[in-house]
C-alpha cells in the first residue's frame, strides 16, 4: 500500500527543475536558475589585493557591489588566464556573488527522476561544492550548491 | 507605547529563536559535550530577555526567564547542557512565547530528570490567570476609550468652557468603570470611579471650569489605567492606584467647596485657585498647530529615500566628472547647479532620519527610577544634550548598550546609601548622561559618582576567570585593567542579582558599539565614580573621503582618519633600522608604503616628489606613501561581503564617479597589522585617549622656537600664538612711549622680548622686524623677536626646576640643547598698561558715562580689574550730577555719544566749560566710526575717540591718556 502510494506520487508529480549551466575547465556545471540573478559578459573587476586568490575583486553591478569569485581558483584547478571570464551573478544569504566561469551554457530543464547523489569518487575539492548530479541525454550535469560555496568562503577567509 | 511593545516582542522572539537553535545544536552533540560558544549563546539570550522584560515592566516574564537562567548557570562550569534539560529549556522557551502573547501556558519549573520524577502536579507555578479571561476586544476597547479621554482632556485644557467635551469625558470614564467591574479589574474600576466623582460636581455646576492641576492629575490617572489593562499587570499597581485616588480626592472637594461657596463669592475663590486653564489659550493653540506640521512616514520609505539619495550622489559625481572634460558652458553651469541642489538635498534627506537621542535617553529616567526602587538606593539621573541628533538606525543600535550601561551603573556603580554617607558623599547617587557632537561624532558620556572600579578586585576576578595570568597582572596599567570589564564573561558583582552581575553585557556593549563604527571607553577614579564614553558616528551611509591613487587603483580614505597631506622630496625620507620614517616638524613619523601593504611590486623608483597621507589611528599618527592624491568626495559606503571582513586592509567599498569600484582603506586595521599594535596595545591606546587622569606626560605640546639676544633658543607655547608676522621696522610707530603697529585696522602693541628679559638687542637696525602675534587674556601683543626658527612639537615634560627670570616657565631639555620656555602670561602681566600710570597716591578715578547697562558693567569691571576706581553714570545728566557731587575728583572721563536725556556732545561741552575739568582727558566711546563723527567729537571737546568694536583697547588708551596728561601737567 505504502509502496504503491509513493511510486504513484513520483510518477505523477515528478518535478522539473531548471538550471543555468556553465563550464569550467571543459566540465559542465549547473546552478538553480531561481538563484541566478543574471549572467553577464565580462565586467571590469577592481582587484582586491591581499585577498586569497579566489577573491578576484569587486564588480559594480549598476550601483550594487558584487564580489567576484574565481571558481577555478576556488575549486583548486589550474588558473587559466587565456579565457576572458564570464560572470554568473547570484545572491546567497544577502551576499551578492559574481562567479567567474569559462563559458556560459543554456538553461536546461531536468526531471527529479534523473537526480543522483554525488558519486563517491569525485575529488574532495569539488565534491564539497556539489549537491549532486543530473543525468541528461548527452551529459551529466554537476549541480553547485551556493550555500556551500559561501560556507567555504567564510571558512577559507577566516 | 504599542509600537514599542511590538518592537520588543519581535526582538524577544528573535533572541528566543537563537537560543532555540543553540539548544537544538546541543541536542545533536553527545550528552554532556562541552561547547562554550553554544552555551554562551543560550545564556546571553536569556539574560537579554530578562533585561528587556525588566525594562518593559513585564515582571512575570522577567521572573520566568530568571528561573531559566538560574538553572542554566548550574551547568556553567561544564559549559554543556544535559540532554534531559534541553527539552525542559525548550518548553521554557514555549512558555516564554506564550507569556509574550498573553496566552495561557503551563510549565513546570521542576528540573528532575523525567525518569526519577516523582509525580508532581504542575506545582502551582502555573500561570494563575483568572477563570474568566477577558476577550481581546475588551482590551482594545479600553485602550480606545483611554485614547479618547486623553485627547478630550488635552482639548479641554485649551477650552475649559466646552461642556460637550466634559460630557464626553464623563461618559468615557463611566463606561470604563462599568467594563472594568464586569471583567473583575478591581483596581481600574475603583480608579475610574474616583476620576468620575472628581468630575461629578464640575458637571453639575455649569459655570465652573476645570483647573490645570485637575487635568494633569486626570492624565496621570489615565496612564495608570492603561497599565491596569496590560497583561500581566505591573507589580504594585494597587499601591499606585490608591495613591492616585488620594491625589484625585482634593479635586472632588475643591469643586464641592466651590459649589458650596455659591455664586456670590465666586470671584474671590477663583482668584485664590490655581489659574484657570482658559487663561492660556494662545499657548495651547500653538501646540496644536505644531502637531499639524509633522506627518508620520514609514521608516522603510526613508530607507529607500536614503539609498536613492546615495545613488543620486553617485550620478551627480559622474556628471561633475564629465563636465570637467567638456567646454560646453551651458552644461557646466547646469552641472554646477545640480551639484548645489544635490548637496542640499542630501543634507536634508539625512536630516529626515535624524532623531534626538533624547528619545532613548528619556526612557532611562523610568529605568533608573524603577531600579533605584528595587535596589533600595537613591539614584538621580541627570540628562544633558537630549536634543543631540543622530541617525535613527544608530539610535536603535545604541539603545541596548546604553540600557546595559545604565543598569550596570545603578547596580555596581552607585553604592548603598549608608556606604555613600560613610564615604562622605551625598546619600543620593547621581548618574549623568551627556550627549554632544564633537568632530563629526556623537559622544555619549555615562558617568556615575559611585565607588569606581577597584583595580585589585578586577585583577583578582580576571585571574579567576582565566582572562589574564597573574604574571601579567602587575604590569598592566590602570587603563588596561579597566578595559578588562569588556572581556566576555566578566563580572565583579559578588552577588548575582536580577539586575546584573552575570558577566554578560559589557562585552556585548563593546561589540555592538564597535559594529556601528563607534568606540567605547571606560575611565574610573576609585571612590569617585566611573565614566563610560561612547563615540558614535553621526551616520553610516555617506562619508566624506579623500581619493588617492596607488599603482593603477584608486582608494578612498575617510576624512575623519586623515590628519594632513604632505608632499616631499624623496631624499628627505630617512631610515631607522631599514624602516622609512619622515621628520614632520621635528617629530619622527613612521611611514608605510601603501604599495607594500597591498603587495604591489614597487617597480618605478622615481626620485621625484612623493605624497604622504598622514593618518590617525587611535592615539598615534603615521604616514602612508601613496602615488597620487586625487580628490575629495562624498562617498556612499557599501559594506563588503562578510567573508572579506577578515582582510583588515579594507573597511568597505564605494562606487566612484566614473562607475568604477574603489576600496575604502581601513586605517585602524592597517595600523594594527603593520605598526605592530596588537590587541593589547590597542586596549591601552583606546583608554588612553579619553582618560583625563595623568595625561600630562603624554600630551603633545607645540612651541614656536625663536632666537633672542641670548645663546639659548626660546620657545613660545603655540596655543598663545595667533600669527607670525614680518613687518618693516619703519612702519613701527609710537603711541605715547609704547611702540605700536597698525594691524588689521587696529593698533598692535609691540613688546620686545629682549627688553622683557633684559637681553642685548642684537639686530636693532635691520629693516624687517619679526613679530609673533599672540593673544593673551584677550589682549593682542606683538612680541618682537630676533628670529623665528621653527615649530617644535614634543611630548617632553617641562623642567620647571630652574629659571632665571620670572617670565620664564621652565626648560625643555632635548637631546641636543636646552630650550627656554617663555611664560607669555607673565610677560603680559609685566607689561600691563596699568603699571605705568600708578604715580600719584591712591587710585586713578574714572567717570564712565554709558546708557547700555551691559556695556557699562563690562567696561567698569575691566577698568576696576586694571586698578582704577570707576564711577558709573547712565547719561550725561547723571554724569554731571556725579561730577558735582564728588567735587570734580576725576582723572579721566569715558563717555558714550548716543545717550538719552543728554548726549555725549552736550555732556562734554558742559564739562569743558568747567574750570576744574578744562584739561581732563575725555574719551569718546562710541559705535560711530566715520571720520566725520570723530571730527565732530573732537570739536565738541573729546580728547580721544575709540570705537566700541575695539573695546579691548580701552584700558590701553586710558593708561595712555593718563600718562600723557601727567606729562602735560608736569
Amino acid at each position: 500500500m505504502n509502496a504503491y502510494l509513493s511510486s504513484a506520487t513520483s510518477e505523477n508529480l515528478s518535478q522539473y527543475k531548471q538550471f543555468s549551466t556553465f563550464t569550467i575547465d571543459g566540465r559542465l556545471y549547473g546552478i538553480d536558475v531561481m538563484k541566478v540573478q543574471e549572467v553577464t559578459k565580462p565586467l571590469q573587476v577592481t582587484l582586491m589585493r591581499t585577498a586569497p586568490s579566489f577573491v578576484k575583486g569587486l564588480i559594480n553591478l549598476r550601483g550594487q557591489i558584487a564580489t567576484a569569485i574565481g571558481l577555478r581558483e576556488l575549486f583548486n584547478l589550474t588558473p587559466d588566464i587565456s579565457v576572458v571570464k564570464m560572470t554568473v551573478v547570484c545572491k546567497v544569504d544577502d551576499v551578492l556573488l559574481s562567479l567567474l566561469v569559462d563559458t556560459i551554457g543554456d538553461v536546461v530543464e531536468v526531471s527529479d527522476k534523473n537526480f543522483e547523489a554525488t558519486p563517491q569518487t569525485i575529488p574532495a575539492n569539488i565534491k564539497i561544492f556539489m549537491q549532486g548530479v543530473y543525468k541528461t541525454e548527452d551529459s551529466i550535469l554537476s549541480i553547485i550548491n551556493l550555500e556551500s560555496i559561501l560556507q567555504e568562503l567564510n571558512k577559507r577567509c577566516a | 507605547m504599542t509600537n514599542e511593545l511590538d518592537e520588543f516582542k519581535t526582538e524577544i522572539l528573535e533572541v528566543l529563536d537563537n537560543a532555540e537553535k543553540a539548544l537544538l545544536e546541543f541536542d545533536q552533540l553527545p550528552d554532556n559535550h562541552r561547547s562554550p560558544p553554544l552555551y554562551d549563546e543560550v545564556f546571553r539570550a536569556y539574560h537579554n530577555i530578562k533585561g528587556a522584560a525588566g525594562m518593559m515592566e513585564m515582571a512575570e516574564l522577567q521572573s520566568h526567564v530568571h528561573q531559566l537562567e538560574n538553572v542554566l548557570t548550574l551547568s556553567k562550569s561544564t559549559a554543556s547542557i544535559p540532554k534531559h534539560l534541553i527539552s525542559w529549556f525548550l518548553k521554557g522557551n514555549d512558555a516564554t512565547r506564550a507569556l509574550l502573547s498573553n496566552e495561557k501556558y503551563s510549565f513546570s519549573y521542576d528540573i528532575t530528570p523525567p525518569g526519577e520524577k516523582i509525580v508532581i502536579p504542575d506545582s502551582g507555578l502555573e500561570e494563575s490567570q483568572s477563570d474568566e479571561t477577558p476577550p481581546a476586544e475588551f482590551f482594545s476597547e479600553m485602550n480606545d476609550g483611554l485614547e479618547k479621554i486623553t485627547s478630550a482632556l488635552i482639548k479641554i485644557e485649551s477650552d475649559a468652557s466646552d461642556r460637550g467635551l466634559l460630557d464626553l469625558l464623563y461618559r468615557e470614564i463611566h463606561s470604563i468603570k462599568g467594563a472594568s467591574q464586569l471583567f473583575g479589574f478591581l483596581g481600574s474600576s475603583q480608579l475610574s470611579h474616583s476620576m468620575e466623582s472628581s468630575l461629578e460636581s464640575l458637571k453639575r455646576n455649569t459655570s465652573s471650569e476645570i483647573q490645570i492641576g485637575h487635568v494633569s492629575t486626570l492624565l496621570l490617572a489615565v496612564d495608570l489605567l492603561g497599565q491596569c489593562f496590560q497583561r500581566p499587570a505591573p507589580p504594585e499597581i494597587d499601591k499606585e492606584i490608591n495613591f492616585m485616588m488620594k491625589l484625585l480626592e482634593p479635586f472632588c472637594e475643591v469643586v464641592m467647596s466651590e459649589v458650596q461657596l455659591g455664586e456670590h463669592d465666586r470671584s474671590v475663590s477663583e482668584g485664590k485657585n490655581q489659574p484657570s486653564v482658559a487663561s492660556h489659550p494662545s499657548q495651547t493653540n500653538q501646540d496644536s498647530d505644531k502637531t499639524d506640521t509633522s506627518i508620520r512616514v514609514q521608516v522603510s520609505l526613508l530607507d529607500r529615500l536614503m539609498t536613492l539619495m546615495g545613488e543620486m550622489v553617485l550620478v551627480r559625481n559622474q556628471v561633475l566628472q564629465y563636465s570637467s572634460k567638456t567646454d560646453d558652458l551651458e552644461f557646466l553651469n547646469l552641472s554646477q547647479k545640480l551639484d548645489v541642489v544635490t548637496s542640499e538635498l542630501q543634507e536634508e534627506t539625512m536630516k529626515t532620519r535624524m532623531q534626538p537621542i533624547g528619545n532613548v535617553l528619556n526612557k532611562f529616567q523610568r529605568v533608573v527610577r524603577d531600579l533605584s526602587g528595587s535596589l533600595d538606593k537613591k539614584i538621580n539621573l541627570v540628562l544633558h544634550g537630549v536634543e543631540t541628533e543622530l541617525d535613527k538606525t544608530l539610535i536603535e543600535a545604541v539603545k541596548d548598550p546604553l540600557t546595559h550601561i545604565v543598569r550596570n551603573a545603578c547596580d555596581h556603580g552607585i553604592e548603598q546609601g549608608i556606604a555613600r554617607t560613610n564615604a562622605g558623599k551625598s546619600e543620593t547617587g547621581t548618574i549623568t548622561i551627556k550627549a554632544y557632537h564633537e568632530g563629526g561624532l556623537v559622544i555619549v558620556d555615562i558617568s556615575d559618582d559611585g565607588q569606581g572600579l577597584c583595580r585589585e578586585k578586577l585583577i583578582k576576578k580576571a585571574i579567576e576567570k582565566g582572562i589574564i595570568d597573574a604574571a601579567n597582572a602587575d604590569k598592566m596599567s590602570d587603563r588596561e585593567v579597566n578595559g578588562l570589564i569588556f572581556a566576555p564573561g566578566f563580572s565583579t558583582a559578588e552577588k548575582v542579582t536580577n539586575v546584573s552581575g552575570r558577566g554578560v553585557g559589557m562585552d556585548v556593549v563593546k561589540s555592538n558599539i564597535e559594529r556601528i563604527g563607534g568606540l567605547v571607553d571606560i575611565s574610573s577614579v576609585p571612590g569617585q565614580g566611573t565614566k563610560i564614553t561612547l563615540k558614535i558616528p553621526l551616520t553610516l551611509a555617506i562619508v566624506p573621503a579623500m581619493i588617492i591613487r596607488c599603482d593603477n587603483d584608486r582608494f578612498a580614505i575617510p576624512q575623519v582618519k586623515l590628519v594632513e597631506l604632505v608632499r616631499v622630496e624623496k631624499s628627505v625620507i630617512e631610515y631607522v633600522q631599514g624602516i622609512p620614517v619622515f621628520r614632520l616638524r621635528g617629530n619622527i613619523l613612521p611611514l608605510l608604503n601603501l604599495k607594500e601593504i597591498l603587495g604591489i611590486q614597487n617597480s618605478v623608483d622615481n626620485d621625484g616628489a612623493i605624497y604622504i597621507v598622514v593618518l590617525n589611528s587611535d592615539t598615534h599618527n603615521f604616514g602612508m606613501i601613496v602615488d597620487e592624491i586625487l580628490d575629495t568626495a562624498d562617498i556612499v559606503v557599501k559594506p563588503l561581503a562578510k567573508f572579506l571582513k577578515t582582510i583588515s586592509v579594507y573597511s568597505g567599498a564605494t562606487v566612484l564617479g566614473d562607475g568604477n569600484v574603489a576600496f575604502i582603506l581601513d586605517v585602524l586595521g592597517i595600523a594594527q597589522k603593520h605598526l605592530g599594535t596588537g590587541a593589547h596595545a590597542d586596549l591601552r591606546s583606546l583608554s588612553d585617549k579619553y582618560s583625563d587622569i595623568a595625561t600630562n606626560e603624554l600630551e603633545m605640546r607645540e612651541y614656536v622656537l625663536v632666537n633672542l639676544g641670548s645663546k639659548t633658543k626660546h620657545a613660545i607655547p603655540l596655543n598663545f600664538v595667533s600669527r607670525m608676522e614680518e613687518v618693516k621696522t619703519s612702519s613701527i610707530e609710537l603711541s605715547g612711549v609704547q611702540r605700536v603697529i597698525r594691524y588689521r585696522g587696529g593698533i598692535l602693541k609691540i613688546v620686545s622680548l629682549n627688553e622683557v628679559f633684559g637681553y642685548q638687542h642684537s639686530k636693532k637696525d635691520s629693516e624687517i622686524t619679526q613679530l609673533i602675534v599672540a593673544v593673551v587674556d584677550e589682549n593682542l601683543y606683538g612680541f618682537e623677536v630676533d628670529q623665528i626658527i621653527d615649530v617644535l612639537s614634543t611630548r617632553d615634560a617641562l623642567d620647571c626646576s630652574l629659571f632665571s627670570h620670572e617670565a620664564i616657565l621652565g626648560n625643555l631639555v632635548t637631546a641636543e640643547e636646552i630650550i627656554v620656555v617663555v611664560d607669555v602670561e607673565k610677560v603680559h602681566e609685566l607689561t600691563r598698561p596699568m603699571k605705568i600710570p600708578k604715580t600719584s597716591a591712591g587710585r586713578r578715578r574714572i567717570l564712565l558715562v554709558e546708557d547700555t547697562d551691559s556695556i557699562r558693567q563690562k567696561v567698569a569691571a575691566e577698568l576696576t580689574n586694571s586698578g582704577y576706581e570707576v564711577e558709573e553714570a547712565i547719561d550725561g545728566v547723571e554724569g554731571l550730577r556725579k561730577i558735582a557731587e564728588q567735587k570734580y575728583c576725576f582723572d579721566l572721563i569715558i563717555s558714550d555719544i548716543e545717550m538719552p536725556k543728554m548726549n555725549g556732545y552736550e555732556f562734554v561741552k558742559k564739562i569743558r566749560g568747567m574750570n576744574q575739568l578744562k584739561n581732563i582727558p575725555i574719551i569718546a566711546f562710541s559705535t560711530k566710526n566715520s571720520s566725520a563723527d570723530i571730527q565732530l567729537a573732537k570739536s565738541a571737546g573729546f580728547s580721544s575717540y575709540l570705537e566700541k568694536s575695539k573695546g579691548k583697547l580701552l584700558t590701553l588708551l586710558v593708561s595712555e591718556c593718563l600718562t600723557k596728561n601727567l606729562r602735560k601737567l608736569a
